[in-house]
Parts: C-alpha cells; sequence; structure tokens
C-alpha cells in the first residue's frame, strides 16, 4: 500500500504549516455561517469540546490542507486515518495540534526519501 | 467449483434529481464543491408508493424477460436491503410470492449497506458451493432517499435509490469468484446510522425534533447520520490493507486487475483509494455522475454498466470491494 506518495521539495518549518491550515480554514469559513467560523489562532479548537467544526467542515478542512501542501510543497498527505482518529490527543483537536501531526507525517515521508 | 455471475440487471426509479434542481430548490448550497467531491450530478428517487422490493422486483421481471426458462431454474433469493416493506416478514419472501416462485425456492433477507453486494456473494457461494442451491437470485435494493432529511446536503446530494438482481449460479471452470474477504469493525457502528425507529429508541415526538448541525445540514434522530470524517478515515485504512491482502494470498498484483469496481461511495472516497493504492484511474470504474451512490446496490449496477461499456469482457480478472455501514467492508476477486 502506498500509504503516502509525492515527494518533498523542501523542509517546511512548523510556522509555514500553520500558515497553510489558515489558509485552509479561510476557505472552509466561506461555507460556514457566521459565528460557527474557526479562527485562525495556534489554540483555536476545532473539534471535540468547545470546537466548531462539524464532520463535513472537517473533512473539507483536511482536502484543503492537503491540497495546499502539495501544491505548495510537492508532498501527498492523507490527514484522514484510522491513526489519526485513534491517536490520544486528537490531531484535529486544535490548529497547533494539526500543524504538529502534519510536522510529524511530514518529518516520517523525509525520512523515507 | 465456483460461484459465477451469469446476468445482473437493474432497475432505478423514473425520478431524476439533478444538481440544478438540489440548486434552485436550495439556493445557499455550494454545488460546484459538491458536484466535484461528490461526483454525483443525477441520482434517482423513488415516491413515496414505491419501494426497495417494488425496484427489486422490476429489476428480477427484467432478468426474466430477457431469459425465459431462467425462472423455473432459480432455487434461491437472497435479498440485502435497509429498506424492507416491514419489519417482518421479509422482503425476500414477499418478492417470492410477487414473482410466483414454487415452494422450495428459499428467500431470505441480510441488513447490510454498502458492503452488501461482497457478503451477499459470499453467501450464495457458501449455498451453491453445499449444493443447497443451483441458482441463486441476489437482489441489492435500497431507498436511502426516504430517510434522509431534504435540507440535508451531506447525504441528499450522495444517495440515489435502486436495485439490482444479479443471478449466480456454479461454475466448473477457471470462471468466477477467486476469493472473497469479509470483514467488520462493530466499534464503528455509530459513525453510520438511523438512530430512531428501531427497538433501542422507537420513533416519538421528540425524535422527530429538527437538529441542525454546524455546516447546516438539517436532520431527525430518524434520518441518516453519517460521519463523513470518520467513514473517510475509516475506508483510507482498511481498504487498501484488505485490497493487497487478498490480492497477496493469491498470488497476485494490482498489475493483475484489469478492472477495480469500488463501492461508488463519492469521488471523493475513489480519489482517495485510487491514491492510496497508486492505481491508474482508467482502471479505477466511476459512474458516479450518472446515479449516484446506489448503497448495496452500486456495485452490480457499476459491473452492469461496465461490461455494457466494454470496459471489462468475459475472462478478465476484476476486484470488487464494498464498505460502510456496520462498519463493514469485503473485497471479492473475480474473473469473469
Amino acid at each position: 500500500m502506498k500509504e503516502d506518495v509525492g515527494r518533498i521539495c523542501m523542509p517546511l518549518s512548523l510556522s509555514e504549516i500553520v500558515q497553510v491550515i489558515f489558509d485552509a480554514i479561510d476557505e472552509v469559513n466561506c461555507q460556514l455561517p457566521a459565528g460557527q467560523r474557526a479562527e485562525k489562532t495556534p489554540d483555536a479548537v476545532l473539534m471535540g469540546e468547545g470546537g466548531v467544526l462539524d464532520s463535513l467542515a472537517l473533512v473539507n478542512l483536511s482536502i484543503a490542507v492537503e491540497k495546499r501542501i502539495e501544491e505548495k510543497f510537492g508532498a501527498s498527505l492523507v490527514l484522514l486515518n484510522a491513526l489519526s482518529f485513534s491517536r490520544e490527543e486528537n490531531p484535529f483537536r486544535t490548529v497547533g495540534y494539526l500543524a504538529q501531526y502534519i510536522d510529524g507525517l511530514l518529518g516520517r515521508k523525509e525520512h523515507e526519501t | 467449483m465456483r460461484l459465477k455471475i451469469d446476468e445482473i440487471v437493474y432497475h432505478l426509479p423514473r425520478q431524476v434529481v439533478t444538481n440544478a434542481e438540489l440548486a434552485r430548490e436550495n439556493p445557499h448550497w455550494n454545488m460546484g464543491s459538491v458536484e466535484e467531491r461528490s461526483g454525483v450530478v443525477n441520482r434517482y428517487v423513488a415516491p413515496p408508493e414505491e419501494t426497495a422490493l417494488d425496484l427489486g422486483y422490476e429489476a428480477c421481471q427484467k432478468l426474466f424477460l430477457g431469459d425465459g426458462g431462467l425462472k423455473k431454474k432459480i432455487d434461491g433469493i437472497i435479498f440485502c436491503t435497509q429498506s424492507g416493506d416491514h419489519v417482518m416478514p421479509p422482503n425476500a419472501c414477499i418478492l417470492h410470492q410477487k414473482l410466483g416462485l414454487g415452494k422450495d425456492v428459499f428467500a431470505f433477507d441480510f441488513n447490510l449497506g454498502c458492503s452488501g453486494y461482497i457478503y451477499g456473494l459470499a453467501l450464495a457461494q457458501g449455498l451453491l458451493l453445499s449444493k443447497i442451491a443451483t441458482n441463486i437470485l441476489l437482489v441489492n435494493a435500497d431507498t436511502y432517499s426516504k430517510f434522509i432529511h431534504r435540507q440535508d446536503r451531506s447525504a441528499r446530494v450522495l444517495f440515489g435509490d435502486g436495485a439490482a438482481v444479479t443471478h449466480v449460479s456454479v461454475s466448473d471452470s477457471q470462471q468466477g469468484l477467486m476469493d472473497i474477504q469479509c470483514s467488520t469493525d462493530g466499534r464503528g457502528y455509530e459513525n453510520f446510522i438511523i438512530p430512531a425507529g428501531g427497538c433501542r429508541l422507537p420513533k416519538s415526538p421528540e425524535t422527530a425534533l429538527l437538529r441542525k448541525d454546524t455546516s447546516g445540514n438539517i436532520r431527525t434522530l430518524e434520518n441518516i447520520h453519517m460521519d463523513g470524517a470518520a467513514i473517510l478515515a475509516f475506508i483510507n485504512t482498511k481498504i487498501p490493507i484488505q485490497v493487497q491482502e487478498i490480492l497477496s494470498r493469491n498470488r497476485l498484483t494490482l498489475d493483475d486487475i484489469d478492472l477495480f469496481i469500488f463501492h461508488q461511495a463519492s469521488q471523493l472516497t475513489l480519489d482517495y483509494l485510487t491514491r492510496l493504492l497508486g492505481l491508474k484511474t482508467e482502471k479505477v470504474f466511476c459512474n458516479l455522475r450518472e446515479v449516484g451512490n446506489t448503497v448495496s446496490a452500486s456495485i452490480p449496477i457499476a459491473l452492469k454498466d461496465a461490461l455494457t461499456q466494454g470496459r471489462v469482457r468475459r475472462g478478465d480478472k476484476i476486484l470488487l470491494c464494498g464498505f460502510g455501514v456496520g462498519l463493514s467492508w469485503g473485497t471479492a476477486i473475480m474473473e469473469l
């Protein structure tokens, strides 16, 4: 199985990953009613208790992030998988957690290349 | 000896609901995004008086019209549905009566969603190889539209109603079912559920209350609830593993398969599976655009369309894979 495909063009800093997530949040927020939009801060709670995203919005955010990372940095990731759902700290809980999760995935890919 | 597919016939309701119609009815829905993610443009919807049983009956009648001698050979009906006419008796028994079949023809239902075609083939294979039956009608029919709230964009755009009947019998050659794997993870059952209407939570004024989610989808506890993120995570994880395992134990590779027919869940799902398995897109069949996600009928409808379009022919090796409610999933490889 190809767990992930693609190539790494350059290493990504955590702040660049956070910016990718912010851009993706902008896209997802356009589809959400005012008052139910995700904030663009590292501590913003995305899902779970106090979170603003439902399941559909989470799918949309994941796709938006994957698309941007592929376009900008040439890395192909799949964020939604059983591992991400079974982790003790839900990687979709906050923007910061999600950035660290992506950083971990990219780090692993970098070692593979 | 192997199970072989002799014929597939399907029947869809008369009414087509297009994306343009949904956009007119719901101007606030972003249908461009919906079409891109779902891959669906048209879906067929049964009117209130038409049920999955009716659709299945029409499919069987068309099958018999095409083969005048077949009806007398049938000795079993397996009906996969979650849209039964009644809590009891099973749809299969009513279909038995409507088709005028003899008393030695067994008939039973089983309740599964989008993995139902693979499970149905597994059941039929057991009955055929144990010589309990020689010619079986495997009927897959559902009308999910009756369980979806009109203002639930997440489900309404995806699902269509439909029925397929597959005539299966025994092959004494290489043709037919080579291997099959059926799997379940009941821990995820709540991720795809109609919470109310069964014995656990009977329908009541409370279960009929409208609830709105963050994305603006409206549903009651009597409607389909699908946690799209959890279901996608399940598919992305389980399906590539099962596909690789069944190929490996049969000493086959992805290249040995002429066509992959996955359950037509959504374009997004097919794209993920294509990417995760590293498949060529031309080897992954898709008819979502015209019929949508027809639950357990989606694989036989897709296989029939693939045969009609010449995408596969007798002698080809195909891989069929269904996944959904349960959560359950199954994969079959066969030589047509």
